[in-house]
This record gives C-alpha cells, sequence and structure tokens, in this order.
C-alpha cells in the first residue's frame, strides 16, 4: 500500500518575480521529509532549508506552510502558524486541508501550483 | 518593453513579468490590445484595475539590481519571437506579444480575463484577424433623453454611449434620483441598428471609484444572493478613459409595455404608506431576508467599528510641516478618533493614513484608515487642508507616510456648526434639550451623548447588509416586486444598520413633508408619536396625515423586531438609530430644515432609548460598563437622566497617543 504514496511533485511558482519557474521535487533524491504513517512532507518559506524557499516575498513567514503527501497519492496543505496565512483559492485555510493539482494556493503574496 | 519596466516601477515592483507588459499593452490607444478587448465589452481601463487588484504593491526592498525578468516573460517573450519569425520580422509587433500572452495562457492577467469571463478563444481570433483599417469607424451612438427633467454633461453622455456599443440609439427614458451622492440613475431603453426596442435597463453613472466597488462588491456578497426577480448588475463596469466617472448597467425583467421601476419614494407618495408597509414586510424583507438579514450570526463589536464612518471626519487639518514638534502622533483606528479632545490649532502628527479622497476646492485630501476597497468603511477618517495639486501629489489608496499639521476643526466643531445650521431654539452646549410643554421628558442633547454611545460594546446580529438602504435604492417594478440597487456599501455588517438607514431615509424624505411647518413644535409633534411607536410598536391613532404617514415607521419597527439580537432588547436598534440620523445632519443639500431638524430630534429620542432599557424583561450579557440598568419610564425622570449623565462621563479617560 505504502508503495503507493507519491514519489514526486512539481510545484509551479504562478506570480511575482519568479512567476513561472517550476521546481521539482523527487523523494528518491532526498527532497522533503518522511512523515508519520508513510507521509512525504515539503516545506515552504522564506528560509533556505525549506523545501521551497520564497526569498523575494517578505509576506512568506521564515516558516510558513507544508505540504504533505499522503499514502493514497492525495495532497493536504497546512499552515504552520504564519503571520499572512495560507490560501487555497480565495479561502484562508485553518487545519491541513486537501489539495487537488492544478488548484491555485497562496503563501504571502505568491501563488503556487501543484502541476498534475 | 520600456512601458511594462514603467508599469512595474509604478507599482514599485522590482520585476518585470506577463503582468506589467500587459498591462503597457492595454495603454496602447488605438491598438490590437484595446480594440479586441473593447469587442468584448471590456473596458481597458477596468481590465486594469482588476488586475491591479490581484497585484498588491510591492516593497521598497530590492534583490537585485535592475528589472529581472520573470521565467513565464522570457517564456512569453520567446513566443512572441517565434510568431514574428513567422511573419518574417526581427521584431515581435504588439500583436504578437499579445497573441503569445493568451497562448501562453497561465499567466495573471489570463487568469484575470477568465476570471471577467472573457470569451479567450474569441480574444485570440480576433486578435489573429485584427487589422487596423478593419477596425470599424466607431458612429457614436446617439442618445436621446425623454424626459425634459433629466440635462446630461458631454461626460455623462460618453458613458452612456460607450456603455451600449453598436446600438442603434439610447433613449432615456426617466431619472430615477440620484440618491444622496452624486451618483444618478436613470431608466434607459436601448434599440438595435434596425430600430426594434430592447429591453429597457437601469444605468448608474457615478464616481469611477465608487462604479467599481459596486462592482466587487455586487460579485462577493450580492451575485448569488438575489431572489430571480430583481434587478441585477449585467456585464462589466464601463470607464472611460480620461474621464473620472464610469457606469453600470442593471437589467430587470420587465413585461413588454409595462411601466418601469420606481424607486420607493414615489411609490409611497403614489400608494400610500399601506401599500410601502406591505412592499418592505412582504416583497423586501421576506423575500431578501433569508440570504441577508435574516443570516443571524451573532458578534460583539465597538458601536464606533460599525458607525462612525457615518459621522464628519474626526479632525481637519492643515497642513503646517515647519509647525514645531507635534504634540501627538496619530495613527489609523487609535482611540483618539473618538476619545481624544482637540485644541484647535494643536500640531499633530499623521501616520500610516490611506488617501480616499480629493477635495480640489479646498485643496483637500480625506485620509482614510487601512487600504483597499473596504477601507472607505473603516473608521477614523481624517481630512487634510492646504495640498495645492493634491491629485498630482498622491493617488486614491497611496498610504501617506506622515503628515504634519494643525487642527483646524475637531468633530464637534463640525457637529456644532450643522447644528447651528438647524437654526436651534436651545443651547446647542447643553446636557440636554429642553422639551416644549406637552412632551414630559428631557432627552439628551446628540452634541453631547454621541462619544459616549461611540465607545459602546453591544451584542449584535451580523449578516450581509446592503449598506445603503435608503429609499431611492429600493425600486418596485412591476407586479409589486422590490428590487435593490446600488450596492456600493454592501457588505457583511451589522444587521440593524440596513433598517436604521431607512427610517432615517424614511423620516427625512417622506415622513417630514407631513409635518405641519418645518417650526421646533411642530417637529416635537412628530417627536412624541416616534416615542409612542417606540413604547407600543404602534400608533393608537392615525387619522392626520401626519400619524398616517409614521405607519411605514411601525412596519420598519415590525421588521427591527425579527432581526435583534436578543429579543426585546432594542437598546441594539436605538443605538444604530441614534448615529444614522445624526450623520442626517450634513444633507444640507438634499434635506429639508423641517427634515434635519426630525432627524436631529429623532437622533436625541434614539440616544434616550439607548440608554433605557426599554421593555427589556431579562438582563442580557451585552451590558456593558457604560450601559444604564434603569427603565425606560425611570429615565426620562429628571433625576435619573442626570445620574446616567453623570454616571457616563468618568469612563472617558482621555488618551492620544502622546510622543
Amino acid at each position: 500500500m505504502a508503495e503507493q504514496a507519491v514519489q514526486s511533485v512539481t510545484i509551479a511558482i504562478m506570480s511575482g518575480p519568479d512567476d513561472g519557474r517550476k521546481c521539482q521535487f523527487r523523494r528518491a533524491d532526498g527532497a522533503g521529509s518522511a512523515g508519520p504513517n508513510g507521509t512525504w512532507i515539503l516545506t515552504l518559506g522564506r528560509r533556505d532549508d525549506c523545501d521551497l524557499c520564497l526569498q523575494f516575498d517578505t509576506q512568506v513567514s521564515r516558516l510558513h506552510a507544508r505540504l504533505i503527501g499522503l499514502p493514497d497519492g492525495g495532497w493536504l496543505l497546512e499552515d504552520t502558524g504564519s503571520r499572512n496565512g495560507t490560501y487555497v483559492g480565495k479561502k484562508r485555510i485553518e487545519g491541513a486541508t486537501p489539495l487537488e493539482p492544478g488548484t491555485l494556493f497562496r503563501v504571502g503574496r505568491t501563488w503556487l501550483r501543484l502541476e498534475e | 518593453m520600456a512601458l511594462a519596466r514603467k508599469e512595474s516601477a509604478n507599482a514599485r515592483h522590482y520585476y518585470v513579468g506577463v503582468e506589467h507588459l500587459f498591462m503597457a499593452l492595454t495603454r496602447l490607444e488605438g491598438g490590437v490590445t484595446v480594440g479586441v478587448l473593447e469587442e468584448q465589452g471590456l473596458a481597458p481601463r477596468f481590465v486594469r484595475y482588476m488586475l491591479r487588484q490581484e497585484l498588491s504593491q510591492g516593497d521598497d526592498r530590492r534583490f537585485w539590481p535592475g528589472y529581472r525578468e520573470t521565467p513565464r516573460l522570457q517564456t512569453v517573450l520567446k513566443l512572441a519571437h517565434r510568431l514574428a519569425q513567422e511573419r518574417g520580422e526581427a521584431e515581435p509587433s504588439e500583436r504578437d506579444l499579445l497573441l503569445a500572452i493568451l497562448r501562453e495562457g497561465d499567466s495573471l492577467p489570463v487568469r484575470v480575463l477568465i476570471a471577467m469571463e472573457a470569451d479567450l478563444d474569441r480574444l485570440e481570433v480576433v486578435a489573429a484577424n485584427w487589422s487596423a483599417d478593419q477596425r470599424t469607424p466607431s458612429v457614436p451612438v446617439p442618445v436621446y433623453i425623454q424626459d425634459p427633467g433629466v440635462m446630461l454633461n458631454a461626460e455623462e453622455l460618453e458613458v452612456i454611449r460607450q456603455m451600449f456599443p453598436g446600438h442603434g440609439r439610447v433613449v432615456i427614458d426617466r431619472q430615477l434620483h440620484g440618491g444622496y451622492s452624486s451618483a444618478r440613475v436613470l431608466v434607459a431603453t436601448p434599440y438595435q441598428p434596425d430600430g426594434r426596442a430592447m429591453a429597457a435597463v437601469v444605468v448608474k453613472l457615478a464616481e469611477r471609484q465608487a462604479i467599481l466597488y459596486e462592482k466587487m462588491r455586487f460579485d462577493s456578497f450580492v451575485r448569488d444572493t438575489l431572489p430571480p426577480t430583481t434587478a441585477r448588475v449585467v456585464g462589466n463596469p464601463t470607464l472611460v478613459e480620461k474621464s473620472t466617472l464610469g457606469g453600470l448597467k442593471y437589467t430587470f425583467i420587465r413585461e413588454p409595455g409595462a411601466p418601469g421601476p420606481i424607486d420607493l419614494a414615489d411609490y409611497g407618495r403614489d400608494q400610500g404608506p399601506e401599500a410601502m408597509a406591505e412592499l418592505l414586510r412582504n416583497s423586501l424583507f421576506r423575500v431578501f431576508g433569508e440570504t441577508w438579514w435574516l443570516q443571524h450570526q451573532r458578534y460583539q463589536f465597538g458601536v464606533w467599528q460599525e458607525y462612525e464612518l457615518l459621522l464628519p471626519p474626526a479632525l481637519v487639518i492643515e497642513v503646517a510641516p515647519e509647525a514645531g514638534t507635534p504634540r501627538r502622533r496619530l495613527t489609523p483606528l487609535g482611540q483618539w478618533s473618538r476619545r481624544g479632545h482637540f485644541e484647535r490649532g494643536e500640531v499633530v502628527a499623521l501616520e500610516g493614513f490611506t488617501v480616499e479622497d480629493f477635495y480640489p476646492d479646498r485643496q483637500g485630501v480625506q485620509l482614510i484608515a487601512g487600504s483597499g476597497a473596504d477601507a472607505q468603511l473603516r473608521a477614523g477618517k481624517v481630512e487634510v487642508r492646504g495640498i495645492p495639486n493634491a491629485m498630482r501629489v498622491y493617488h486614491r489608496g497611496s498610504v501617506v507616510e506622515q503628515i504634519i499639521g494643525r487642527v483646524l476643526y475637531t468633530r464637534d466643531d463640525l457637529l456644532f456648526q450643522q447644528v447651528a445650521d438647524l437654526d436651534p431654539d436651545f443651547d446647542p452646549g447643553q446636557e440636554r434639550l429642553p422639551a416644549p410643554a406637552g412632551f414630559d421628558y428631557a432627552l439628551p442633547n446628540p452634541l453631547r451623548r454621541y462619544p459616549n454611545l461611540l465607545q459602546r460594546q453591544i451584542t449584535g446580529s451580523l449578516s450581509t447588509i446592503h449598506g445603503d438602504l435608503h429609499v431611492h435604492n429600493i425600486l418596485v417594478g412591476p407586479g409589486g416586486n422590490a428590487w435593490l440597487i446600488d450596492f456600493a456599501q454592501t457588505r457583511e455588517g451589522h444587521t440593524l444598520f440596513d433598517w436604521a438607514v431607512l427610517e432615517v431615509s424614511l423620516l427625512s424624505e417622506y415622513i417630514a413633508p407631513h409635518l405641519r411647518s418645518a417650526h421646533w413644535a411642530d417637529v416635537w409633534a412628530a417627536i412624541t408619536l416616534l416615542l409612542e411607536i417606540s413604547q407600543t410598536r404602534r400608533l393608537r391613532q392615525t387619522a392626520d396625515s401626519l400619524s398616517h404617514a409614521l405607519t411605514a415607521i411601525v412596519a420598519v419597527r415590525d421588521i427591527v423586531a425579527d432581526c435583534l439580537a436578543n429579543a426585546d432588547d432594542w437598546r441594539e436598534y436605538y443605538v444604530a438609530l441614534a448615529l444614522c440620523a445624526l450623520r442626517g445632519m450634513r444633507w444640507a443639500k438634499t434635506v429639508s430644515l423641517a427634515g434635519r431638524r426630525l432627524l436631529f430630534l429623532t437622533s436625541a429620542l434614539a440616544m434616550a432609548l439607548a440608554m433605557g432599557r426599554d421593555g427589556v424583561s431579562a438582563s442580557s450579557p451585552d451590558v456593558d460598563t457604560t450601559d444604564f440598568n434603569i427603565g425606560v419610564t425611570d429615565l426620562f425622570s429628571s433625576q435619573r437622566m442626570q445620574d446616567a449623565l453623570d454616571a457616563s462621563d468618568d469612563l472617558n479617560p482621555d488618551e492620544g497617543n502622546p510622543l
């Protein structure tokens, strides 16, 4: 079962100075970290050691949010106590929220998207 | 690309993206981009506005020298170069750039166009086949005015023409009044080029910013909450380049040949107060209530948060940069706007306010707290005078880091002046209003009591509210359906705000003409009846025309009864009514003297009732320390009144923001 877990993902930056950049993460290359129950965790923030580092957006917190890859192949997005919040579409999220590939989400001023 | 860089610099973005390129293209007059957007009824100016809403202003930090292109812009430019090469050209044309943006398909401007319901495929086809000479020279649509009472200036005519592109002609049937602002609301019938009449529409012309707010609020609060039989905003706003005016269209369903809508004021005059009451209860409240006012959501709020915006600016200051060290530093939403006692001539510094409006006639700028579309609804306005060419120095929405100036007037000064214009037969500085013989109670002077009211905390209901529910914004269509227009202030807010606004508007426009005269004694006669309605929710007799007209107010109070957060605790409403009525003092141009006097005394009566416990049985949790636990009958005994007034004075320690 756990073999089905997501092994790689591409995050597209959809606004700001890096608009159009695509960042690919592969579990096999050591990106992210292993979470409980076979999950895969990618961190988003302004800090250098975040998996996706958004250093040009001053409204992004140092550790802003994380993406959780589930064993069933789905994704959760979770705010990690950021100052300006994390949004899926226009809605600010509270708690871990399912995230479909192709849906725009925003940390700070930066829009992002999981590529299908 | 130079233009795109300029767009970027204007927004203080230190990078150049597809959005900047696109904005630059929409500024090329006579170009393909402008042409294809207009072909779909999208004003380039409105598209830029929507794009800017998505793009917040950048900050001053720069992470690299010069302007960096985003990866997506590079992709788009590559695409455009390829298109140019296919045509045998070295450099991409405007059309190549536009097509590249549309084909890349993933950029912010494309997302905004999709959100605006633009047809992207069609944009691309029209752009691909565009040629400058193919553009039919636009013949101005003739506008005929049927109503001899309506005069339109050249700017207004131009907006109307652009609202109906490709039509044979437009006939302005009627003016439905402009409300209290400078906006105009008209009923217009467009005709096709072959002469066939199309469905009439309601056309609203107003200052550009108001039109934009209205469209945004309509989309976020109204669109999905309307009953099927009402007017709705159609299409996107029409904005004319180089004009401060904009236009918006409302459509409605009309039987052929049936008369167009009339507003509630006219309806009341034609049909009488019973019909008006019936309309308010059954067509308006019952139909819209479900998705609007009846969405009770309890919340606790400081009265100032919902009502301070109705009052004059907290301060009027005159710029004086060399005036020396300011005594106080004022920041948005501080307590100073309600509790600070200011001396005229005192030097203050304002920090972090946003420019909302300009008053070129007095070299003035209105500053507000906060930024964005909702800022105009927030408390704590300040007017700054003495800025020549303010419109060139600032633009709407820009944040002013610091302004130092001297206090010219305080809010008290402005209110006292407005009340002095009513030619009062009492001293506007005293604590209580002397009641005439026959009115056995003393009422507090609103000018002295309003700051306490603003400081109160109350528990109320939060819901979607119209935000400006006066008699000219309620239209009555054929079949007796109530329609609402003018959603420029629509928001989540205090439910009773709407009904207090409506009561005030009925009093000033519908009831006041029934007063025997504008004499204070005749105004007090109406207040006696209003007290009776407040105490018993009805009138003993309605034989004379004044009492008869006041049955419309009984209908409003019936609706209020259904909206109270705590059944039977009417103070929640009287607070709203007192402050809404006090706002009316500034309507010297639009409301008669009798009407403004009536509103002043209504404010006084509502303040007395707001301090008492009218008809309350159980104690409610929303009583804070500034409330008074006394019954309404006690309240009017002068000793209890005096005690109450004294008690409330202890609660206002003066707090400024000393430097």
